[in-house]
């Protein structure tokens, strides 16, 4: 009882009044019902959970020595229940919940996950900012032709586990900005976006990382249109024990289809930093163009960094490039700062800025600079 | 009837009727089996305890779920064993595939080497060449032998060295399997401070080693040494067997040099899953360098443990696959000491329908500050259906290195087709030009016959890919 009660006012963020309980089959329902929702969406919160259960832990094992070991409890994962009446979602039946990957993470929140739409109508120009105090957050975001969205996301809390979850569709012509900063003071933090991307329209992503114990990120666009866009730009700044494994995918799947992933990351004191990026161009996606970078700079001195930087090339008529980089800040940049007056902490904070500056402009997020400067200490 | 190993081993070269053995292995894997190939070459008892430990962790061992498809590699059908008076030596050439023939034939190879690429020669002769080079460097210490004479003639050496530090028999499965069917080979050894100029070539004596389907390459090159080892047949090889599970171990000793040349071209019916690792002690330097053309499915991914400070590894490779075929290939390096360096050079072909997978990891272990790694992966795409995977690992866990990698897929660029036709260059042979010029960083660091024949071959495949 008095366990509860602490829980209680240490998430005094949540929009509705917070209580712990275990999660079971009834409290599924019962949030469900409590939301309002549809016999459907309910029946499928149902099979979730169920899958949920089955689904085993992935291994977060990637090739022969990439092994990342999160401590992962379900038993201890206490739910903040929030009752918010969930959205119509009966147009979007079809979409809801398609997103291609699909394992335990991802039934637990669908299970008990509150849903967010969005929708632009033809031709509409809206801008949202999602405030993320969520436990579970699972947000539907409808792009009708020709019209035109932006997204500014940030995500905070200090559960033991928090989800997020974003499903995009970007009809003809549409374009969508996703900009988001992660810093939560969570100890698991599993975040899932995925765009499915029309003819001629754009998804752009933008995805900071700072804050969680373990975070597991992807942030994949699947570029079902021909001459569809996608921009996917992420930072990544690990402290003291902080475990990332981050994932970026384009998956080309018709003709024409330009993508460009750009990855930057700092890793500091004993943070591991695990990224894997995937650009896959389907037999059928002719004149496809596929660019990926990233670069990692590892200034602690126990900080590891993996990148698992792959191509999947399926068609001759493509033109792909990919580079990774792991290293320091170089001894002459040092010097030649230090040179000028500066110490050396003042020209390493100058030299990371200098690092992510050029990815901040490029990725037009330059209002979220300076809460991002403000991480680098 | 009992006979002593070296004329056993004239066997190879002779084809005589009268030492035809009348056992022929049985298909698949057994106990007895390694026993009768131990017994046979009459092998001292702690290389049998060896097949049979091997053999143990074979079994118990699972088939890898990672690369290639090797869901119809029926390890059970195989022949462990082949004598050389059995089926290879004794294949007719009639049996040889049309179409190799007609390779031999555009390449230009005579007609008695044709017969040993086509595994049904008797005997090639350049013995008399290969007798004076090994007068030559024994005279400075230098140990040049089949694997099988040399656990004979050295076997405190062999023992030594065998599957021990390098590659352990339980390194995985196949690598295992080796261990407990292995046959065939070379051992090279290399005293301190001799350096042999002159290449060693397998291709001198290749009936008599390098044909076998689980030879093995053990070469220690002691503190100062120097030596270049070459394994190229860049000619097709034709053999009744499916499956190749070489072993390549290379000792690298204190500021030595090794560099091991390898051009493999099997037959398309072949899985080659081969093993290459080579420990590199302090201001080392290993060069692999590395071609697969050949084999329905190749998994190989040369391996070098950078041991001592200041050891270096270069690997250099290219990877062609035609219709059909699947080549996983790639390199790992780990930097374990500190001040090592490495650069691995990848280049892939995959016309009409092949499938190359760049497949390689890089590793900087936490106690090793300032190593540098860079790795580079270029993928050219030729004809409908091709692919090409490129998947690098790098894991760095030392913040004072420096690690980089790159990639590119693409075709042939039509401005450079154009360029090279708007100078009265046909399309056909301007997309020769540019293939050449795409393998020509490997080609030149082959010896010239073979750089030779590597080009050949390559405008061989390319024939008829216009269009």
């Amino acid at each position: 009882m008095s366990a509860s009660r602490r829980a209680e006012t240490r998430s005094v963020s949540c929009e509705a009044a917070p209580k712990t309980k275990m999660i079971s089959e009834k409290i599924v329902q019962e949030l469900s019902e409590a939301r309002k929702e549809p016999e459907w969406l309910m029946q499928m919160r149902v099979e979730a959970f169920h899958k949920f259960q089955q689904a085993p832990l992935p291994s977060f094992k990637h090739g022969l020595h990439i092994i990342l070991q999160p401590e992962f409890d379900f038993e201890r994962v206490k739910l903040k229940k929030s009752t918010e009446t969930t959205p119509n979602l009966n147009e979007f039946r079809d979409k809801f919940a398609t997103l291609p990957e699909k394992d335990k993470f991802f039934y637990l929140n669908l299970a008990l996950a509150k849903i967010g739409l969005a929708r632009a109508r033809t031709g509409e120009r809206i801008s949202i900012e999602l405030d993320r105090k969520e436990q579970f957050c699972h947000t539907l975001i409808i792009a009708e032709p020709n019209s035109q969205v932006s997204i500014a996301e940030s995500v905070s809390g200090d559960e033991e586990y928090k989800s997020n979850f974003v499903e995009i569709f970007a009809a003809r012509d549409a374009i969508v900005n996703f900009a988001s900063i992660q810093n939560t003071d969570s100890k698991n933090y599993v975040s899932g976006k995925y765009a499915s991307i029309k003819e001629d329209a754009k998804v752009n992503w933008f995805d900071a990382t700072i804050g969680g114990g373990f975070v597991k990120g992807s942030v994949v666009s699947l570029l079902d249109g021909k001459n569809a866009e996608t921009k996917n730009y992420g930072l990544f700044l690990g402290k003291k024990e902080q475990q990332f494994d981050l994932y970026s995918a384009s998956v080309h799947n018709a003709e024409g289809t330009k993508s460009d992933i750009l990855m930057k990351g700092v890793l500091k004191d004993k943070a591991k930093g695990l990224y894997r990026g995937l650009v896959k161009i389907d037999a059928n996606a002719r004149k496809a163009d596929g660019y990926q970078k990233e670069e990692v700079l590892l200034l602690g001195e126990e900080a590891e960094a993996d990148a698992i930087p792959n191509l999947e090339i399926n068609n001759e008529e493509v033109r792909c490039t990919h580079g990774a980089s792991v290293g320091n800040i170089s001894s002459g940049k040092l010097f030649y700062l230090m040179s000028r007056g500066l110490s050396k902490e003042d020209a390493t904070k100058i030299i990371v800025e200098g690092f992510f500056e050029f990815l901040l402009n490029k990725a037009g997020v330059v209002g979220m600079k300076k809460s991002i400067m403000e991480n680098l200490r | 009837m009992k006979k002593n190993v070296l004329e056993f081993d004239r066997s190879r070269y002779d084809f005589r009727a009268d030492v035809k053995e009348t056992f022929r292995a049985k298909h698949g894997i057994s106990e007895e089996v390694v026993r009768y190939i131990s017994k046979d070459k009459e092998e001292p008892e702690w290389m049998l305890q060896k097949r049979l430990q091997a053999l143990a962790l074979f079994q118990g061992m699972k088939m890898p779920a990672w690369g290639a498809d090797l869901s119809k590699l029926n390890l059970d059908e195989l022949s462990y064993y082949v004598k050389a008076s059995d089926v290879e030596n004794a294949s007719s050439w009639d049996e040889v595939p049309a179409e190799i023939k007609k390779t031999f034939e555009k390449l230009g190879i005579p007609e008695a080497e044709r017969k040993i690429l086509g595994g049904s020669g008797a005997q090639f002769e350049s013995a008399v060449v290969y007798h004076n080079l090994k007068k030559e460097i024994e005279a400075q210490g230098v140990i040049f032998e089949n694997m099988d004479v040399a656990l004979q003639k050295h076997p405190e050496l062999v023992q030594k060295y065998f599957m021990t530090k390098c590659v352990p028999i339980g390194y995985h499965k196949f690598a295992a399997l080796h261990a407990s069917v292995w046959s065939g080979g070379t051992f090279i050894y290399v005293p301190e401070g001799v350096r042999v100029t002159l290449p060693l070539q397998a291709y001198f004596r290749m009936n008599a080693q390098g044909m076998g389907q689980f030879e093995h390459t053990l070469i220690v090159a002691e503190k100062n040494s120097q030596i270049t080892y070459i394994e190229a047949c860049s000619a097709p090889r034709y053999s009744k067997n499916s499956l190749h599970a070489g072993c390549v171990e290379i000792y690298v000793g204190e500021g030595a040099r090794v560099r091991y040349v390898s051009i493999e071209n099997w037959s398309h019916n072949t899985y080659n899953l081969n093993t290459k690792l080579a420990i590199v002690e302090k201001d080392g330097i290993i060069e692999w360098i590395n071609g697969n053309l050949g084999s329905g499915v190749t998994m190989l991914y040369p391996s070098s443990i950078l041991k001592g400070e200041g050891a270096r590894a270069d690997f250099l490779g290219i990877a062609f696959a035609a219709p059909g075929q699947n080549q996983d290939t790639g390199s790992k390096v780990y930097h374990v000491a500190p001040r090592t360096s490495s650069t691995i050079k990848s280049k892939s072909i995959s016309k009409d329908g092949g499938v190359t997978t760049y497949r390689g990891l890089v590793k900087i272990s936490k106690r090793a500050p300032g190593c540098k790694s860079n790795v580079q992966c270029d993928a050219l795409m030729i004809g409908k259906g091709s692919k090409s995977n490129t998947i690098p690992y790098i894991q760095v866990a030392n913040n004072t290195a420096e690690v980089a990698h790159e990639a590119t897929v693409g075709k042939i660029g039509d401005e450079e087709i154009f360029y090279l036709m708007s100078r009265g260059i046909t399309k056909e042979d301007a997309i020769q030009m540019i293939v050449s010029g795409f393998i020509e960083p490997i080609a030149k660091e082959l010896p010239l016959e073979y750089a030779v024949e590597l080009n050949k071959l390559i405008q061989l495949e390319m024939e008829g890919s216009v269009g």
